[in-house]
């Protein structure tokens, strides 16, 4: 691992609610460099909220704080939000799970992402244009002419990934948080998404952070995986090294999903054990 | 319980089925003529991709489709778009999504009482019970409402509501496709149970083949509307699956899935691939 772009250093995310405050992100500690790193856990794992407490995308009624929260030498905790409007999508991109939500309805697609240029590089409409084609292309879109023109409701939802991706590298960002990106997607579908995020990545030299709950996906695509449960990283190894997790928890995600090769009668349920709440973490 | 003498024939047969939306000038086909037949006692899983027609099927089957073309027939009788109250006690559903199927302002009671009252049946407070214990609820959660259970038990809750009525087929949407991994495999082992207890009849739709193997017996691969193969899961297991949609389907559910091969390295061509439904 190169220099980190991105250091996390025991990250707390509080919730102020009516019945008391909730801990949702309890003292999360990692790096991202210019690899591929998986968050994966269960709904309310705190995975998403770690993803958006780097992007300061929190709600009002959340409170983060950290030793160190940083991306390159910048304090995010400290940013002004001037500066934060250059990082948001300038230097760290934010691809969410459902491009429904995350494209404007009324706008045409190829103009949202020239938009998207306009906005962190400057330059003129017709530049702009030319490289939202350009980048059309490069996300394996076979007629950019054609899809530019269309409406969000338009295309289909691995195309509208698809754009969600072009998009967010056409600023060129160092880092890539990935929040559930191929989970609306057709299993098909979803392989073509991820080669090509794959390539792009790989070519740019960019820092991945792939947050998703599934972890067949993070095992084959990823470089690291973190494991969190309830707020915390309880387990983090080479995403190669999955198969031999050490923590029950992890262990027990592993033998609770079907497999098409290995049949078995019943699947593997998985026993809570309260000591995983302030446990250690495995590495 | 059950509408038919045992062994006399498939539990449903489906012939010829179409289902179409859309006016005139714009008739979509999302079911177009399409059969199979599944045998008492059977778990039936119907494979594919959004888009593919295999929901309909299902809703068609549960009789919350009535406009169709085709002959259906479930436990030897042929089924018309109009229903008796018998044929809808045999037949019952459970949907995807737990927090959109069961009523948010009923208690779970009101929600299973509700059933039996329109199918006029006795005992109705000892069903609620042994109901909830049969999806390992327990009598405890009778008076709860749905905000106060977590994905699960509301997926438990909608399960027991299904056979409350003891049905002889239970129709399955997706059903643990909105649970996290862990519950899932409650939700799938609690299936098993219920079904090896014995008289059950399942057809299970699912985009994830992983599950289709796990709890099925046979499965049909649906695509724009159409089955294109129908076989075993030990076949699909063995590789014997001979279309080329199946194939790409089974390869990209192993690719992602438990080989831990690099997505990358295995990812097939585009041009190879269907062109993606519009979703």
């Amino acid at each position: 691992m190169h220099e980190p772009l991105l250091r996390v250093d025991d990250l707390h995310v509080s919730f102020r609610t009516p019945r008391g405050v909730v801990n949702a992100v309890r003292g999360v500690s990692f790096e991202v460099g210019r690899e591929k790193v998986g968050i994966v856990g269960e709904s309310g794992s705190g995975k998403s909220i770690t993803g958006r407490a780097v992007m300061r995308l929190l709600p009002p009624a959340a409170e983060a704080r950290a030793n160190r929260l940083s991306f390159r030498d910048i304090d995010l905790l400290r940013a002004s939000e001037k500066q934060m409007l250059d990082i948001r999508g300038g230097q760290i991109g934010l691809i969410m799970q459902d491009p429904k939500y995350s494209l404007n309805p009324v706008v045409r697609v190829g103009d949202q992402i020239a938009e998207a240029y306009r906005l962190h590089r400057g330059g003129n409409r017709k530049a702009a244009r030319a490289s939202a084609m350009a980048m059309l292309e490069a996300v394996k879109i076979r007629d950019p002419e054609r899809v530019y023109r269309l409406y969000p409701h338009e295309v289909s939802g691995g195309m509208g990934q698809r754009i969600m991706i072009a998009t967010m590298l056409l600023a060129e960002p160092d880092l890539l948080i990935a929040d559930e990106p191929t989970s609306a997607l057709d299993v098909t579908v979803r392989l073509e998404v991820l080669s090509i995020l794959d390539e792009l990545i790989e070519t740019r030299g960019l820092g991945l952070m792939f947050i998703s709950h599934d972890l067949n996906l993070v095992r084959a695509f990823c470089d690291r995986v973190l494991i969190m449960y309830a707020g915390r990283i309880v387990e983090e190894l080479p995403a190669a090294e999955l198969e031999h997790a050490r923590h029950p928890y992890t262990q027990g995600l592993l033998a609770a999903l079907p497999r098409i090769h290995q049949r078995r009668e019943r699947l593997a349920v998985l026993q809570r054990d309260p000591a995983w709440l302030d446990g250690p973490t495995y590495q | 319980m059950t509408l038919r003498e045992p062994g006399t024939g498939p539990m449903i047969a489906v012939d010829g089925l179409v289902v179409s939306f859309g006016d005139d000038d714009e008739v979509k086909r999302a079911v177009d003529g399409i059969g199979f037949q599944v045998r008492e006692g059977e778990t039936f899983g119907l494979v594919g991709e959004s888009g593919c027609g295999k929901s309909t099927v299902l809703r068609v089957l549960a009789g919350l489709n009535p406009t169709y073309a085709g002959r259906l027939r479930i436990a030897g009788r042929d089924i018309g778009p109009k229903r008796d109250k018998a044929l809808m006690k045999s037949v019952q559903m459970v949907f995807q999504d737990p927090y959109g199927s069961l009523h948010p302002r009923q208690t779970v009671n009101a929600q299973l009482m509700e059933p039996l009252r329109i199918q006029g049946l006795d005992d109705a407070a000892g069903r609620v019970e042994r109901a909830l214990d049969a999806v390992g609820l327990g009598a405890g959660f009778r008076y709860r409402y749905p905000h106060q259970l977590s994905g699960g038990q509301r997926q438990r809750v909608a399960i027991a509501r299904a056979l409350i009525l003891e049905p002889d087929v239970l129709l399955l949407d997706e059903p643990t496709s909105a649970l996290d991994v862990s519950v899932q495999a409650e939700v799938l082992n609690l299936l098993a149970d219920l079904k090896a207890a014995g008289g059950l009849t399942y057809v299970l739709v699912s985009h994830d083949l992983g599950v289709i193997a796990h709890m099925c017996d046979r499965l049909a691969v649906m695509t724009e509307g159409r089955i294109v193969e129908e076989l075993d899961v030990q076949a699909l297991v063995a590789g014997a699956a001979r279309h080329p949609y199946t194939v790409t389907l089974l390869r990209a559910s192993e690719t992602y899935g438990e080989g831990g091969v690099p997505a990358a390295a295995r990812a097939p061509d585009e041009a190879q691939l269907p062109e993606p439904g519009k979703t």
